[in-house]
C-alpha cells in the first residue's frame, strides 16, 4: 500500500462517516447534527492551515545561522590556496 | 581475548607506512568480527560528482585530505567529472599528482549524465567499506566527517545523514525567501512522506557501501529529488538512520539555482514518491 493509497482510503472512510452523520444515520443530538457536523470538513482544512502556518512560522523564526562557519571557511580557503599554489596546482 | 588486546596510540602515518608491528595483517585478531579492537580498519570512499567545479575542487580536496589525515582515517576520493568544459578534470589530475593516485581516483564521464548514474559509476570500483556523499562546492565541510563516523559507530547505523535544521547545525547565506522556501518544502515533505529525518533534501551522508548500492538500484528520480527518494527508500527497506548536525555555507562561488523550475520539479518529485512508496 502506498502512502497515497493509505491517505485516500482514510480520507474516504472519514468522508463516509461524515455523510452518514449528515443524513441522520448516526445517533447524534439534533443541534450537533445541524449546526456542528456540517462544519467539520471546514474545521479540518482550517486546522491543517493553522498547523502549517505555525510550524513553518516557528521554524522560520528559529532558523539557525552559522556565520562563524562562514568565516572559518573563508580563512581555510585562503590557507588551502596558498598551500596548493606552492605545490604547483593551478589556483586562481 | 583480553590477553591479546593491543593498545595502539595513533601515529601520524600508521596506516600508510610500510607494514610494521601495528599493520592490520600482523595483529592476531584483526578481523571484522572485532569492531571494538582499537584502531579503525575501515576505509572511507568519498564520491564527488563534479560539473564545472574548477575553483572549488582543489579546496574541497585540501579540506578532505586534511581531515582524514588529522583523524588517521583510511580514505579515497573518487571524482566523477561529467565532461566539465572549465578544466575541472585537469585540476583533478594535478591534485592526483600532489596527493597520490590511491587517494585521488578519477572516474570521468563524457557528458552530463545525472547524479544517480554518477554514484553508480563512482561506487563500482570503490575500495572502501563506507561511502560518503557530499557536494563539491564547499557547502558541506569535511570537518563534520569524524562526527558522522563517530555517530555511525554508536549503533552500527546503516546511514548517517547531515541535517541543517537541528541544534548545532545551521545555514549561512540564505535570505528570508530562501529560508521560507526551505521550511515550506520541508513541511510538505514531512506531511506527505513522514520520512523520519529532519533534513530530507540534504546530500551530506555516510552510507555502508552495500546499503548505498541497494538503495541506488531502487531509486528512479533525477536531480536532488533523487536524494529525497534515497532517504524514503532507506526507510522503506528498514535501514537504520541517524542524524548529525551540519553547517551549510551556501555558494561560496557561483550562483544559487533555485527558480520556479526547481520548485515545480520538487513538487512533482514529492508527488511521485507519495504515490509510489
Amino acid at each position: 500500500m502506498t502512502r497515497a493509497q493509505v491517505a485516500s482510503t482514510t480520507l474516504a472512510a472519514a468522508g463516509a462517516v461524515w455523510l452518514l452523520g449528515l443524513i441522520g444515520v448516526l445517533p447524534l443530538p439534533e443541534t450537533v447534527r445541524t449546526q456542528v457536523w456540517p462544519t467539520l470538513p471546514l474545521l479540518a482544512v482550517v486546522s491543517l492551515g493553522a498547523y502549517a502556518f505555525i510550524n513553518i512560522g516557528y521554524n522560520l523564526l528559529a532558523f539557525r545561522e552559522c556565520p562563524e562557519a562562514y568565516h572559518e571557511l573563508m580563512q581555510e580557503i585562503q590557507e588551502a590556496k596558498d598551500d596548493l599554489r606552492a605545490k604547483n596546482v593551478d589556483i586562481a | 581475548m583480553s590477553r591479546f588486546h593491543v593498545s595502539i596510540t595513533p601515529e601520524p602515518d600508521s596506516l600508510s607506512s610500510a607494514p610494521g608491528k601495528f599493520a592490520p595483517s600482523a595483529l592476531p585478531f584483526s578481523n571484522s568480527n572485532a569492531p571494538n579492537m582499537s584502531g579503525n580498519h575501515n576505509k572511507y570512499s568519498v564520491l564527488l560528482p563534479t560539473y564545472n567545479e574548477r575553483d572549488n575542487l582543489p579546496i574541497i580536496i585540501w579540506l578532505l585530505t586534511k581531515t582524514f589525515k588529522e583523524h588517521n582515517l583510511d580514505y579515497e576520493i573518487i571524482i566523477i567529472d561529467d565532461g566539465s568544459p572549465d578544466g575541472t578534470l585537469e585540476v583533478a589530475k594535478q591534485l592526483q599528482r600532489v596527493y597520490g593516485e590511491n587517494r585521488i581516483v578519477l572516474r570521468p564521464r563524457a557528458g552530463k549524465l545525472g547524479l544517480g548514474t554518477a554514484y553508480v559509476h563512482g561506487i563500482k570500483n570503490a575500495t572502501g567499506n563506507f561511502v560518503l556523499i557530499m557536494d563539491a562546492d564547499m557547502s558541506h565541510h569535511p570537518k563534520a566527517i569524524p562526527e558522522f563516523i563517530r555517530k555511525q559507530k554508536e549503533r552500527d547505523y546503516d546511514i548517517v545523514t547531515g541535517t541543517r535544521y537541528v541544534n548545532g547545525g545551521g545555514v549561512y547565506g540564505w535570505d528570508l525567501r530562501r529560508k521560507l522556501t526551505s521550511r515550506g518544502a520541508n513541511f510538505i515533505a514531512d506531511l506527505l512522506l513522514n520520512p523520519g529525518v529532519s533534513d530530507l533534501t540534504g546530500s551530506f551522508r555516510l552510507y555502508k557501501k552495500d546499503v548505498l548500492h541497494q538503495i541506488i538500484n531502487a531509486t528512479v528520480s533525477k536531480g536532488y529529488v533523487f536524494q529525497m527518494e534515497m532517504m524514503v527508500r532507506a526507510k522503506q527497506f528498514n535501514f537504520s538512520v541517524a542524524e548529525v548536525p551540519i553547517t551549510f555555507v551556501d555558494r561560496v562561488y557561483g550562483e544559487s539555482k533555485l527558480g520556479a523550475n526547481e520548485i515545480v520539479g520538487y513538487l512533482k518529485g514529492l508527488w511521485t514518491l507519495f504515490t509510489s512508496v
